[in-house]
């Protein structure tokens, strides 16, 4: 129809200056050809700038799943603190009934037990207490109230509270891991080694736990060598079924930023390419005006673990208690050689740190019209001594008492016939909450990230996906109208996702020079407009620097126009 | 042929062209008019071939030139060229983009042609007629870098019709007619489209996810437009209308020399389907931002339609012989500008759709014109030199359809005047060759209340046209 009409015209239209006009077309440019040696090539730059306010950005479970695992893990949300996650697991434990503890194994059983143990039903045979039992008949005194006195408790309370046996379950089984010592973060200046202390007892959280639901815990906090070599055994043999997120999970963030990636060159073949911009602006990105600007979603409300499987190791012989006061405040007990994640260690921690409450004092046992039978002191530091009056007797030999407690563990850890060495503790917490609600998480996260942005700087890169060729270098108009060329950072380069990089980031000479030997550096770090993560120069008409890439070429690059005020027009000659 | 103006919407968005054109008048003789008994009645007024005793064709051809000259006088505030600042209030105004810009001019250079056939089937009484001709035409070809190029850059639009009609012969002095028209448009034409003024795409840059309050839109002010980032070039080719028109006359001659006729034209509507390219080739749009949803494909093309109605307009003339050799005629016309207050444009094309920003593949854009009726008027003689050679003059004005808020390059509309000439010579009783001129020019038009500053400046504007046709006449009976 359109033909046939177009037809019918023609006849009527004699002629027309206007009657040839021609759909537009859009040139396709030519593949960029590699810069030869000698060759020289000019290029225009522009920088634009698309300032947004208030953007939000919203990243969702499946966005994130599809980021380099390397990225995520080092965007660090919180330390979770353990203590209570702890004290839940033990205080599990503690409860069994003895019906489900003896579906136990025995070292479990005997766990149990021990955290149950209280002078009321403490057997001390085998013990250095053990002659306590003889002496009660001779002094009129129960074998339970004479050591609920010694150690200053009721004659019902536990001789370990759980609270106590939490936090030095925290604090020597979780913080002596490396893991719970150091986390992995982004290289800066501060962190040269991308090492990250962790607050003690606190369960390091990253991106990359939330988005895989912790799958990786067990292999985080298994087997591992200390920085001095030491091997930690690592204590979570198993851990199933973390219930954090929901497959709903989104984090969105408010940004203000110029949301335009930067033109470089890859200087390979000056072809034009995009630098993701948004990491260079990380120090002011983040609109932390508003109470609002991270929110995240997603989240269940009390964070839960299906099922965690605990192990403790102890030392392959017996360790007997000390038996000299000094040196203080420790005395002799090998124990105290021990690492901190062993079982006897542990206990000899949970002891001390349950007998810092006592008091200095001396228990008096009489008998008759007061006559003095048995004497026991002990001093500031918790030695004790025991003393037997009119021929009662024998005493038991001074001890620290956290010595006598952690005697008594290990006897009753053996019960039921198990040789030193075979009494590894392993137990299984099942849906036990972590002792946190999503609100603090995300709490937290937020102020975590407020206070450091910069963690976040390759994270945002990612997300914003704006990186698209390989630029060695870009060019960068500041606000007060001066034109710099910048030289890219590892950080804008995208990772791949086993956690390296898309391409060669090993820079012979990062910057740029002022000759072709590449001996005399003129860019620096200097702070532009909050970057201070770039080498950067200030560039004039007619000035001339030179630069490396990473594949070992050497260029020369010359402002030679400006277009407009926010175009250059870059000469580039590959001298080597 | 005659000249005047004829704005077309031509494209989407912002200012749907509208070029300055060749309007009625250019049909027939320049003498044509509403009280003339020619075959070109059938357009003038068919009322007027129920006098047609002879059989007649009229066969005729035109050369179009002239001059338009625009210079624009930014009175608004800009940003830089090169900046990107799309809310104000902007930080970085560009002083030297306010006030004259260079001047602009365009020189257009057309022709056409058109035939008429007058058979009276039933002579002195009934008389039938077919013709083919252009009464609307807008060559014009603008520099494509000048300052008016988000108006206009180049636009051929032609309207032609083929239209069949018939006039009667009701008493002696009393004569009606009737003629329906098939209106085939063709329209191509070139401009800059500034995205600040598309509604759709400042729409998208609201819409989540890149969530931007910003001040793009049709009622964009001065300082987002014009952007070098956003002024993307625009093509529409090979789109062409079909509609369907008719006009209803009467005539009377109250006397033996004295003719009066009266015409009323419908109008119609156009509607044009045709091909769109939009050159999004820069990194902004397929690039810079495909991570959040925007990314084109650097050439966009698809379907394009473009609806707007053409005016109706009512035509009176009157012709009084002085005596055997001196004629005086008067014609005005009324034309009905003020429908045309909406161009529609449609775009169609899968690679306009962004859906993450929740632009379609298919927008519609409604582009108000508010334009308002104009008047024409018109006053000729015709001395007859003798017995086979006469000559005519005419004076006319016609009042400017456009206001100074929507007046731009791409209709270059004023106050016009009109000054006619013609010459006829009876070679032989049958044939008659007719010698047309016409010269018409706008008086220089400032503009300085053009919304949005998208239209400020002087415009200038001379047409000229020379013409010829030839009337063939068969039988026997009264001619011209």
């Amino acid at each position: 129809m359109r033909r046939t009409l177009r037809t019918l015209l023609a006849g009527a239209i004699i002629a027309s200056a206007g009657g040839c006009i021609e759909p537009i077309e859009v040139a396709t440019d030519d593949e960029a050809q590699p810069l030869q040696v000698g060759q020289s090539r000019r290029v225009e730059l522009r920088f634009r700038r698309l300032d947004v306010d208030g953007f939000r950005q919203t990243i969702t479970l499946e966005d994130l799943r599809g980021l380099p695992k390397a990225i995520l893990d080092d965007v660090w949300l919180l330390d979770l603190p353990l203590k209570q996650f702890s004290y839940n697991a033990l205080e599990q434990l503690a409860n069994l009934t003895p019906q489900q503890a003896f579906q136990e194994p025995v070292p479990v059983r005997n766990m149990v037990t021990l955290l149950n143990l209280t002078p009321d039903n403490v057997e001390l045979a085998g013990t250095r207490l053990e002659e306590l039992v003889q002496l009660s008949t001779a002094i009129g005194q129960p074998a339970p109230r004479a050591l609920a006195r010694i150690l200053q408790i009721g004659v019902t309370d536990r001789i370990i509270p759980l609270d106590v046996a939490s936090d030095v379950m925290v604090s020597g089984l979780i913080a002596s891991h490396p893991a719970g010592q150091s986390r992995s973060g982004p290289v800066t200046p501060e962190h040269p080694d991308g090492r990250y202390a962790v607050t003690p007892g606190a369960l390091p959280v990253t991106l990359g736990d939330v988005v895989d639901n912790f799958e990786r815990l067990t292999e985080r906090f298994g087997p591992a060598t200390l920085p001095d070599g030491t091997e930690h055994p690592g204590f979570i043999v198993d851990a199933q079924g973390f219930s954090v997120i929901e497959e709903a999970f989104n984090m969105t963030v408010k940004v203000n930023a110029n949301a335009l990636p930067y033109k470089g060159l890859d200087l390979t073949d000056l072809s034009v390419d995009n630098v993701g911009s948004l990491g260079s602006q990380i120090d002011t990105l983040f609109a932390t005006d508003d109470p609002d600007w991270l929110r995240i979603e997603g989240l269940v409300e009390l964070p839960t673990i299906q099922t965690v499987t605990v192990r403790v190791t102890e030392h392959p012989t017996f360790v007997p208690a000390g038996d000299q006061r000094d040196p203080t405040p420790d005395g002799n007990a090998p124990v105290w050689d021990l690492p901190p994640w062993r079982f006897e260690r542990l206990v000899a921690e949970m002891a001390r740190k349950t007998t810092e409450a006592v008091v200095p004092d001396c228990t008096v046992f009489t008998v008759g019209a007061n006559t003095e039978v048995f004497r026991v002191c002990t001093d500031a530091l918790g030695w004790t001594t025991f003393q037997t009056f009119n021929n009662v007797g024998n005493p038991p030999p001074p001890v620290y008492l956290w010595d006598l407690q952690h005697e008594m563990a290990q006897v009753r850890l053996h019960d039921g016939g198990l040789a030193e060495g075979e009494g590894i503790v392993e137990f299984t917490i099942r849906d036990i909450d972590l002792g946190v609600t999503s609100a603090t998480v995300v709490d937290e996260t937020r102020r975590n990230l407020e206070e450091q942005p910069r963690l976040l700087r390759a994270f945002v890169n990612a997300v914003a996906d704006a990186t698209d060729g390989a630029a060695d270098v870009f060019y960068y108009r500041s606000r007060d109208g001066r034109d710099w060329l910048w030289f890219i950072d590892k950080s804008d380069v995208p990772r791949t996702a086993d956690g390296g990089y898309e391409r060669p980031v090993d820079y012979p000479a990062i910057g740029f020079y002022a000759d072709a030997a590449l001996t005399q550096k003129v860019s620096s770090t200097q702070d532009v407009e909050g970057d201070t993560l770039h080498e950067k120069v200030e560039l004039t008409t007619g000035r001339t620097v030179y630069t490396a890439d990473a594949e070992g070429g050497a260029f020369s690059m010359k402002l030679v126009a400006k277009p407009s005020r926010n175009r250059i027009e870059l000469e580039v000659q590959r001298i080597r | 042929m005659g000249v005047r103006h004829i704005a077309w919407p031509l494209a989407f968005g912002v200012t749907a062209a509208h070029a300055s054109g060749l309007d009625a008048p250019a049909v027939g003789g320049v003498l044509s008019g509403p009280a003339v008994h020619d075959a070109a009645a059938l357009y003038w007024n068919p009322a007027m071939l129920g006098f047609h005793e002879r059989l007649e064709l009229m066969l005729g051809a035109a050369f179009v030139a002239g001059h338009l000259g625009y210079t624009r006088e930014r009175r608004g505030a800009y940003q830089h060229e090169d900046s990107f600042e799309f809310a104000t209030p902007v930080s970085d105004l560009d002083p030297s983009r306010t006030g004259t810009a260079e001047a602009a001019s365009a020189n257009p250079v057309a022709g056409s042609a058109d035939a008429f056939f007058a058979f009276p089937v039933v002579p002195g009484r009934a008389t039938v007629a077919l013709g083919f001709y252009v009464p609307y035409a807008a060559p014009l070809s603008w520099p494509g870098d000048g300052p008016q190029r988000f108006a206009l850059q180049d636009v051929f639009i032609t309207f032609s019709h083929v239209s069949g009609g018939v006039g009667v012969r009701l008493h002696d002095r009393v004569t009606v007619g009737g003629a329906v028209s098939l209106v085939l448009g063709q329209a191509a034409l070139k401009r800059v489209q500034d995205f600040a003024a598309v509604p759709v795409f400042g729409e998208g840059l609201a819409n989540e996810p890149i969530n931007q309050a910003n001040d793009f839109g049709l009622d964009a002010p001065s300082e987002v437009r014009e952007l070098e980032v956003l002024a993307r070039p625009f093509s529409l080719t090979d789109a062409t209308s079909v509609g369907v028109s008719f006009n209803l006359g009467v005539a009377v001659r109250p006397a033996p020399r004295t003719t009066v006729g009266v015409n009323y034209d419908h109008g119609s509507e156009a509607d044009f389907e045709g091909d769109f390219a939009l050159d999004m080739s820069d990194d902004f749009f397929t690039r810079d931002l495909a991570s959040k949803g925007l990314q084109f494909v650097p050439l966009v093309e698809g379907d394009a339609r473009l609806r707007f109605q053409l005016p109706r307009r009512v035509t009176a003339g009157v012709l009084h012989g002085l005596d055997a050799k001196w004629t005086l005629g008067f014609d005005a016309a009324w034309v009905q500008w003020s429908s045309l207050d909406t161009f529609r444009i449609t775009l169609d094309s899968p690679d306009l759709a962004q859906p993450e920003l929740g632009i379609p593949a298919s927008t519609t854009v409604a582009l108000p014109r508010n334009w308002q009726d104009a008047v024409h008027l018109q006053g000729h003689v015709r001395h007859q030199v003798r017995e086979t050679l006469w000559w005519g003059a005419g004076l006319g004005y016609q009042s400017p359809a456009s206001p100074d808020e929507t007046v731009d390059a791409a209709s270059p509309d004023g106050h016009r005047m009109v000054l006619t000439g013609a010459v006829g010579w009876d070679a032989t009783d049958s044939v008659t060759v007719l010698g047309d001129a016409r010269l018409q020019f706008i008086l220089p038009r400032t503009v300085e209340e053009s919304d949005y500053d998208l239209g400020n400046g002087m415009y200038t504007l001379v047409l000229g046209l020379v013409g010829a046709h030839v009337q063939l006449r068969f039988g026997r009976g009264e001619g011209l």
